[in-house]
């Protein structure tokens, strides 16, 4: 389907600069051309795609990290999932419109930072609009989010938070899951609210302090 | 022994639906009657009651509010949508029931103004009608027939993009019950900021 049109995408900090700026450019460009004519099939006209992964690091701070961000649908997700088995997984489900993820976004990071040695595995998954792509990197990149980054296949809508199960309708929305890969602790909107102390002591539960 | 038995299982029972019907909002099923609400205060400082609206063949309670951004990117559908369907006896109602400092009565003026809302906008400051509804996000759709009972919720359609919009579950469910027919789907997922309800 269509939705295959936007494949992986990558956003390249200074280090792939000094790796090579020419060649990356061009094979983005590439990319995107085969991207746009891709989207020509589906009903998805958008325009402006090739432009908005064009270096965007001129004039930011220096970050030799590499931000990613690749689409996916919960089938996709739960491989994911299986994939880390093993380790403890958060999954931090936001938005670019919601305030409250993006405020409880910074101390994903700082969870990421204190406890990724330890056996921490962390994903984020945005629920924006597959065409608010740019900003979401953008705002990943702000971060400094070098985990794996994901946003949704579906659009903004109802039928994004019934896939991927958001009971509530709204975000934040967090998801812990243990070394077997069972769901240890989940933090929604009028349940487990989605607090820093709170998921920070459920890290500490599963991880030590 | 089993006369203990009973009476304890019948405790436990009573305990436990006092629990559930204190501690979570009623959910309003398809069917049900909508809670009734008298002297809401609107944009335009005067008191509403639903009763005030009782020609409306279809009244469209829509729980939303200043800040949200998913709110926002619906306004200008709902004035087209009230403006489509006026003449046909829908009337959009507005509701805003956040205690935020952007979401008060004054910033509410300045917003139904500068949208220009053809519709009511109410504002709660006590939660009450958006705890009776059970309305969870902003926005939220609750649809009341001409017998007040509930007949449509959730979203308003697919896409808070609007160039991404391909199924219109309000409109679609306006449409049907204007005819004289159910909706396509009665029920939709919600999807928004979440109502900031103040603990209790």
């Amino acid at each position: 389907m269509k939705r295959n049109s936007v494949a992986r995408r990558k956003v390249f900090g200074r280090f792939a600069y000094r790796l090579g700026v020419m060649p990356m450019t061009m094979f983005v460009g590439l990319f995107f051309l085969g991207c746009s004519g891709s989207s020509t099939r589906g009903p998805l006209p958008e325009t402006g795609q090739a432009s908005e992964s064009q270096p965007a690091e001129v004039g930011k701070p220096p970050d030799d990290s590499e931000v990613t961000l690749n689409l996916v649908d919960e089938k996709e997700l739960r491989a994911v999932l299986e994939r880390h088995r093993g380790k403890v997984v958060l999954v931090d489900f936001w938005a670019t419109w919601c305030a409250p993820c993006k405020k409880l976004f910074a101390h994903t990071v700082e969870l990421y930072e204190r406890f990724a040695d330890r056996g921490l595995v962390v994903v984020s998954v945005s629920l924006d609009d597959p065409a608010a792509e740019s900003d979401v990197i953008e705002f990943l990149q702000e971060r400094g989010a070098t985990f794996e980054n994901f946003i949704s296949r579906y659009k903004a809508g109802p039928e994004t938070m019934e896939l991927f199960e958001i009971d509530e309708g709204a975000l934040p929305h967090l998801r812990i899951y243990d070394r077997d890969g069972k769901l240890y602790r989940k933090f929604a909107i009028n349940t487990t609210a989605p607090v820093a102390e709170e998921i920070d002591r459920t890290m500490v539960e599963l991880l030590g302090p | 022994m089993i006369g203990k038995w009973r009476v304890g299982a019948a405790a436990v029972a009573v305990v436990m639906l006092l629990v559930f019907s204190s501690a979570c909002d009623a959910e309003l099923n398809i069917g049900d009657k909508g809670p009734d609400w008298t002297g809401i205060v609107g944009t335009d400082d005067k008191q509403h009651s639903l009763s005030d609206y009782k020609d409306a063949k279809l009244v469209v309670m829509v729980f939303t509010c200043n800040h949200c951004p998913v709110a926002k990117a619906y306004e200008d559908r709902l004035v087209s949508l009230q403006e489509d369907y006026k003449a046909k006896g829908v009337q959009v109602i507005a509701v805003n029931v956040n205690n935020l400092p952007a979401d008060r009565l004054d910033k509410m003026k300045e917003r139904a103004a500068e949208k220009r809302f053809n519709f009511p906008y109410l504002y709660d400051k006590t939660q009450k009608i958006g705890h009776d509804y059970g309305a969870k996000v902003t926005p939220h759709v609750f649809v009341l027939d001409g017998k007040r009972r509930l007949a449509y919720v959730g979203a308003i359609d697919d896409s808070m993009r609007p160039g991404g919009v391909k199924t219109h579950f309000l409109r679609d469910a306006l449409d049907a019950l204007l005819a004289g027919s159910k909706p396509p789907k009665a029920v939709t997922k919600q999807f928004g900021c979440s109502v900031k309800y103040e603990k209790k």
